[in-house]
């Protein structure tokens, strides 16, 4: 029985909180036309994992600080380039990337910094678990309490300004709780993948949402789809690794609803 | 007091002198268009106004404060002109309206709902945004601005992707807010502001300066625009 071993009992735990709160962050991204800022905090984070290896500090917190000071200068820069702000995302990205590369050469366990490339539910430990709880916590009581607040910078930040929304500081909020969760997403899933789980289950629910509140609610739903059938599938099936099963079921179901849309509409016009 | 009072105001972009020693005037109750070339300076101009760029010189004043301590930004209402963000944004059309009533307190729904009734879209208001035309958007636009009964509404380009029936429709609105004291600055090329002209008033900037247009010279203006709508020039 895959519950009567504790690696799986922590894995699906972390893997459901975090299948919870990263399409919620995603919806935030997506719209706000920032989808690739889960790929370049993901990229950063693995720079972090490997500093966190090579002088001792759990590799999730190491991760966690690295994409929050990700997160902020890709925040600083987009104030500073605004006509090619998404720059801005794909030079933190190299950087993160680039730095993850020589720090790793340097890591006398590669076994544990590749675990991070795609995800490994046999190694999450207590603390990781804890970390998570934490993390799914956090995002979950601040999009109780500022979900207008989000919704309105996402939508038109001039006119959220002017009604007396904090942007500024709603922004900062999202690019932290952007990184944390980023960070708390790169154990199970995997640093390569964290960016689809944010992505894939907003993108089908896109397909399928008649407002944001529903939209945000259905990724949340794929979103728990994906992460359980990942953790099933890499369990029974051996070789198989978590974050990477997450990934293809996610874009097959997208590839289906997809699908099954035009094929529904070409029925409609047919019919007509 | 003047809700807008602007004298003298300046502004550079990159260098080009786009403003120079502009002033005007919108009192309470007031419909003023405003209108000029592209490139003008007309959309810089309601950014200097909601604080969003810094003059070179001059001074702006709203409800008698100067911008720089004016703090009551929920009595202005903007319409931006650029709606390619909002237009796939996957929202419905109520959630967009009930933006506009952010920090209010009471039936904030049935304000919407009255606001989207006012704007022909109330059949529309579980649609999401994305699937609406730019005309329909933009009156879903218009429905947030008129939910929030903003005391002073700085418009770009409100008419654009209306039809001939969607714009009466607007300008009725407009003026009835006009007359419950609202004041309203907006920047329109839109030729059918032609029946309106007698009720409001029509200025142009133009190389850097406003003026205000006479009767003669705005039915030339019209006339010019109903001959050859890509020119702008008065």
């Amino acid at each position: 029985m895959i519950f009567q071993y504790t690696y799986m009992q922590r894995a699906f735990a972390v893997g459901i909180l975090v299948a919870i709160i990263t399409p919620m962050i995603g919806m935030i991204v997506v719209t706000k036309r920032l989808s690739m800022i889960g790929d370049a905090l993901s990229h950063s984070s693995l720079a972090g994992v490997a500093a966190g290896l090579l002088f001792g500090i759990n590799p999730v917190i190491g991760a966690a600080m690295a994409c929050v000071a990700s997160a902020l200068c890709i925040e600083a820069m987009r104030k500073r380039i605004t006509k090619f702000s998404e720059m801005s995302v794909a030079i933190i990205m190299s950087a993160g990337i680039g730095l993850a590369g020589v720090l790793s050469g340097y890591v006398k366990s590669p076994m544990s910094f590749n675990s991070f490339f795609f995800g490994s539910f046999v190694s999450i430990d207590r603390e990781e678990v804890w970390f998570a709880v934490a993390v799914a916590a956090l995002v979950l009581s601040c999009f109780f309490l500022f979900y207008r607040q989000f919704f309105y910078v996402v939508f038109d930040e001039r006119a959220a300004r002017l009604s007396g929304v904090k942007v500024g500081v709603v922004n900062f909020l999202i690019t932290m709780l952007t990184a944390v969760t980023v960070s708390a997403a790169a154990r199970v899933v995997g640093a390569l993948i964290v960016s689809s789980l944010m992505v894939i289950p907003v993108a089908c629910s896109m397909q399928l949402g008649k407002s944001f509140k529903a939209t945000m609610a259905i990724s949340v739903l794929f979103s728990l789809a994906f992460t359980l059938a990942g953790l099933f599938l890499s369990f029974y099936v051996s070789g198989l690794k978590t974050g990477g099963a997450i990934a293809l079921v996610g874009v097959l179901c997208f590839a289906a609803i997809f699908a099954f849309r035009k094929f529904a509409e070409k029925i409609k016009i047919q019919i007509r | 007091m003047n809700t807008i009072e602007i004298k003298n105001l300046s502004f550079d972009y990159n260098g080009l002198c786009l403003l120079d020693g502009v002033s005007l005037e919108v009192k309470r109750g007031e419909l003023v268009r405003l209108t000029g070339p592209n490139g003008s300076g007309k959309s810089t101009l309601l950014k200097l106004i909601i604080g969003e760029l810094q003059p070179k010189g001059g001074r702006i004043r709203l409800f008698g404060q100067d911008i720089s301590a004016f703090r009551d930004w929920r009595k202005v209402g903007y319409l931006t002109q650029n709606k390619a963000g909002q237009a796939n944004f996957p929202a419905s059309a109520m959630e967009v309206v009930m933006t506009g009533l952010y920090g209010e307190k009471g039936n904030l729904r049935g304000r919407a709902l009255e606001a989207l009734k006012l704007v022909g879209m109330e059949g529309h208001k579980d649609a999401l945004i994305g699937r609406l035309s730019g005309g329909q958007l933009q009156r879903i636009m218009m429905a947030r601005l008129l939910a929030a009964r903003h005391e002073l509404l700085l418009l770009d380009e409100p008419m654009a992707g209306l039809d001939a029936e969607a714009c009466e429709m607007m300008y009725g609105i407009l003026f009835r807010l006009a007359e419950e004291g609202a004041a309203c600055l907006m920047v329109s090329h839109d030729i059918s502001w032609r029946a309106h002209i007698p009720r409001g008033r029509t200025l142009c900037l133009e190389y850097g300066s406003v003026v205000e247009l006479g009767r003669e010279q705005l039915a030339r203006e019209m006339e010019n625009r109903h001959a050859h709508p890509g020119r702008a020039k008065v």
